[in-house]
């Protein structure tokens, strides 16, 4: 499950919106401040040299008027051009007050000056009958001292004070800037508004996501679980119709019976395989396969393979030749269980795809850096081949070249997809080449290393042996050699006394008909409690335990039983070999960390509970036989 | 100030190149306030025109409501259009220089006369200028409002005008 919208349009389009927005305000605002800031620029240099001229202009006619009165004093010049001159001059220091920049106190003060000079004067100069040369030289002194004061005013502020002249003329720039200045904060802080907002909402989607991905998790652990559960469900009666039926043909029956018993033994171990399928598909999916690491000969795996569909490729006329090259005795480290899983798919898928001609096994080996080494299993048949289309399909779940196939055929059609996975979690792969009408070559591909001192070693159990329809002969058949007439039921058991545990009537039924060979002491637990208190009682050389049962289940039983023999309220450890159809990796895991010794997965298979029985003696043989006395 | 009389001088080149158009003008009665001088073919002394308040009054004497940059608010001004006194004088030319009481000068094209409808004010407001007035006469172009704002032709309002010279 995954958020299917990554754009929602609404909040997400009107925010970027709005930064885009932002930008282009902010980019306006820079343009236009630079404009308005140039054009204030000008303004303050045309406001300063204008003023330059407009007091340069004042001085001249102050000079000019003081001129025209010298003149005047000395018979040069008539009363008018003084008249025009005072004109001249007064018109000057109206500009100079009226100009733009009057804020300039003292020149304006001086400006002031020249006016009220004039005006005291207007009336003499202009109306009074009389204009006397010694009055003319008076004006003629005070208005060079005033021009003087304007002029030494000027030179101050205009020479020695620039910087307050500038700053009096650009005080509007200033102003612009700050205005400004404050406009683009207001921008970048709206644009950091924005990118907040965005990375909140990032976060939120993600913790939402995170959300739905736990959600859908749990879903797939819900289904996982369930997977289980029915496995387990399905298990437990097919439990008691394979140990039935195995049963049943050993019993004296006429042809048609014979048959009809094979079908249902048949039926049942096919129903098994889908199980077990679909637990493998389960685990792959949870990447719960959990491989272990153990030393084992690939060559060994192989050859048993090929001998374990020899009677099935034998009965359609086909022959089995397997390939290994010399000195492929050697051993390697790696899950050998899901190897020989791997292996026996390919051959029985060619077995059952072939119907005349040849199946080769062949081996080969490659050595890797690092000590690392290749292996490579190929299988080739002479079957139909794989139509061209169909090559990828074949590794899909659920799926055969030809889904009529199915039906021919049978199976699940998860096997190849099982085994690929399987080889890819070893760190290789499945290719196949086919041609159609001539057969195929299925090959796999797995990295293993060389062993060092200490890995453990793998035992060759039957229970790395596939699902067949017929025990095959176990290696510990000495736990089956009978002497003669201790078969005889009137006769005190000479074999081991076995607890067995299992709240199902019908499984301890199938569990006591298992083990008739063992001749052995068989005593019935219905749940975890009657166990424990049976076990109290001692005397028990093995303890079969079922896990789940209501109440206190095998695993609470289990833990009870070991720590009373921790205690020393017992005597002596008792092997327990849980019997259970739960047998995913991670429980048989836990089984074993709570001090079980086997564990023999449900339905119950004549040779693998026997075999595990024998592997236990064979460990415990030196201090306790286990043997049929 | 009085103006300088003239030097005896010439016949003026141009005046004789456009005979027909040559004509005497009045000679001023009143205060000269205005001398022309340069390529015209009317003259009423040694090849310059002057005028006196009397004789600006009887040219196209116009009345205008205008801005200025230099001034606040609209102003009233009155006196003769720049194009009645350039034909009173016969005016024969692309530029003049119009220069103040005070030797300012400044350079106006001879079209600007027609295409801005300018005039040689001699009144503000309905009062006659004084020279600290910015009289006695000054070059205004009828603006609006907000052109006068813009100052496009604060260079030629020249003020205190009392000389134009026409030239090629």
């Amino acid at each position: 499950m995954k958020p299917t919208s990554p754009f929602r349009p609404t909040g997400r389009t009107l925010r970027a919106l709005l930064a885009v927005g932002l930008v282009g305000i902010l980019l306006v605002s820079l343009l236009l401040v630079r404009e308005r800031l140039d054009e204030e620029e000008k303004r303050a240099t045309y406001v300063m040299s204008s003023l330059s001229w407009k007091v340069s202009e004042a001085l001249l006619e102050s000079q000019k008027m003081v001129t025209a009165l010298g003149l005047y004093e000395q018979g040069g010049a008539d009363r008018e051009d003084v008249i025009v001159a005072a004109e001249l001059l007064w018109s000057r220091t109206d500009v100079l007050l009226q100009s733009e920049f009057n804020k300039h106190v003292t020149l304006v003060e001086a400006g002031q000056a020249l006016q009220a000079y004039l005006s005291r004067n207007e009336e003499q100069i202009y109306d009074a009958a009389e204009f006397p040369v010694h009055m003319a030289a008076a004006m003629r002194e005070e208005l060079s001292e005033a021009a003087r004061d304007m002029r030494a005013i000027w030179i101050r502020d205009f020479l020695g004070n620039r910087a307050t002249i500038h700053a009096t003329a650009t005080q509007d720039i200033a102003d612009a800037r700050a205005f400004f200045e404050r406009l683009i904060m207001a921008c970048v802080a709206l644009l950091a508004l924005y990118m907040i907002a965005e990375i909140r909402g990032a976060q939120r989607a993600q913790v939402r996501e995170h959300k739905l991905r736990k959600e859908a998790l749990s879903a797939s652990e819900a289904k996982s679980d369930f997977l289980a559960n029915v496995s387990h469900e399905i298990r437990t009666p097919l439990n008691g119709v394979i140990g039935m039926a195995q049963e049943l043909a050993e019993t004296q029956q006429t042809e048609d019976q014979r048959q009809m018993t094979q079908v249902i033994a048949s039926s049942a171990e096919l129903l098994l395989g889908t199980i077990n399928d679909v637990l493998d598909i389960s685990k792959i999916e949870r990447g719960r396969m959990a491989l272990k690491d153990l030393v084992f000969a690939p060559a060994e795996r192989v050859r048993l393979s090929a001998e374990l569909y020899s009677p099935q490729a034998q009965a359609k006329e086909v022959r089995i030749v397997t390939k290994v090259p010399p000195g492929a005795g050697a051993e390697l480290v790696a899950d050998p269980l899901r190897f020989t899983q791997v292996v026996n798919n390919l051959v029985s898928n060619a077995v059952k795809f072939t119907d005349s001609g040849e199946v080769t096994v062949s081996l080969a080996f490659a050595e890797r850096k690092g000590g690392l080494c290749e292996v490579e299993v190929a299988v080739s048949d002479t079957g139909p081949g794989v139509p061209e289309g169909a090559l990828d399909q074949i590794f899909r779940p659920f799926s055969q070249a030809d889904t009529s196939a199915t039906r021919q055929h049978g199976g699940t059609g998860l096997g190849l997809t099982i085994s690929r996975a399987i080889c890819k979690e070893m760190g290789g792969d499945i290719s196949v080449d086919s041609e159609p009408g001539r057969g195929s070559v299925f090959t796999a591909r797995f990295m293993m290393r060389a062993p060092r001192d200490g890995d453990p070693r793998a035992t060759l159990g039957a229970a790395s042996l596939p699902p067949k329809p017929k025990a095959a002969p176990t290696k510990h058949a000495n736990l089956q050699d009978q002497k003669p007439g201790t078969l005889s039921k009137d006769k005190a058991p000479k074999g081991p006394n076995i607890l067995l545990v299992d709240d199902s009537a019908t499984n301890r039924l199938v569990m006591k008909r298992l083990l008739k060979s063992l001749d052995a002491r068989i005593e019935e637990a219905e749940s975890g409690l009657d166990a424990v208190r049976l076990a109290e009682t001692g005397g028990f050389d093995l303890i079969l335990m079922d896990i789940q049962m209501p109440g206190m289940d095998g695993m609470e039983a289990t833990t009870e039983i070991r720590a009373k023999e921790a205690r020393g309220e017992t005597a002596g450890r008792v092997p327990i070999i849980a019997v259970t159809a739960n047998v995913m990796s991670h429980q048989v895991e836990t089984y074993r960390a709570l001090g079980m010794d086997e564990v023999v997965a449900k339905p119950v298979r004549k040779a693998e509970i026997l075999d595990a029985i024998g592997q236990l003696s064979g460990q415990a043989g030196k201090r306790q036989d286990m043997r049929p006395h | 100030m009085t103006f300088k009389s003239a030097i005896l001088a010439g016949a003026m080149a141009l005046a004789t190149a456009l005979p027909a158009l040559a004509a005497d003008l009045p000679a001023p009665e009143g205060r000269v306030v205005l001398e022309v001088s340069g390529g015209i073919a009317n003259t009423n002394g040694d090849g310059v025109a002057q005028f006196d308040i009397a004789m600006l009054e009887g040219l196209d004497w116009r009345e205008i409501e205008t801005y200025t940059s230099f001034t606040e608010g609209m102003q009233t001004f009155a006196g003769p259009t720049l194009v009645s006194l350039l034909a009173a004088v016969g005016a024969d030319g692309t530029t003049m220089t119009a220069t103040a009481i005070n030797d300012y000068f400044v350079t106006i094209p001879v079209d600007h006369a027609d295409r801005h409808n300018v005039i040689l004010a001699a009144e503000m407001n309905g009062k006659r200028m004084r020279i600290r007035d910015k009289g006695p006469l000054w070059v205004v172009y009828p603006l609006s409002e907000a052109d006068a704002a813009k100052k496009p032709f604060d260079t030629e309002m020249i003020w205190q005008l009392n000389r134009l010279e026409i030239s090629e």
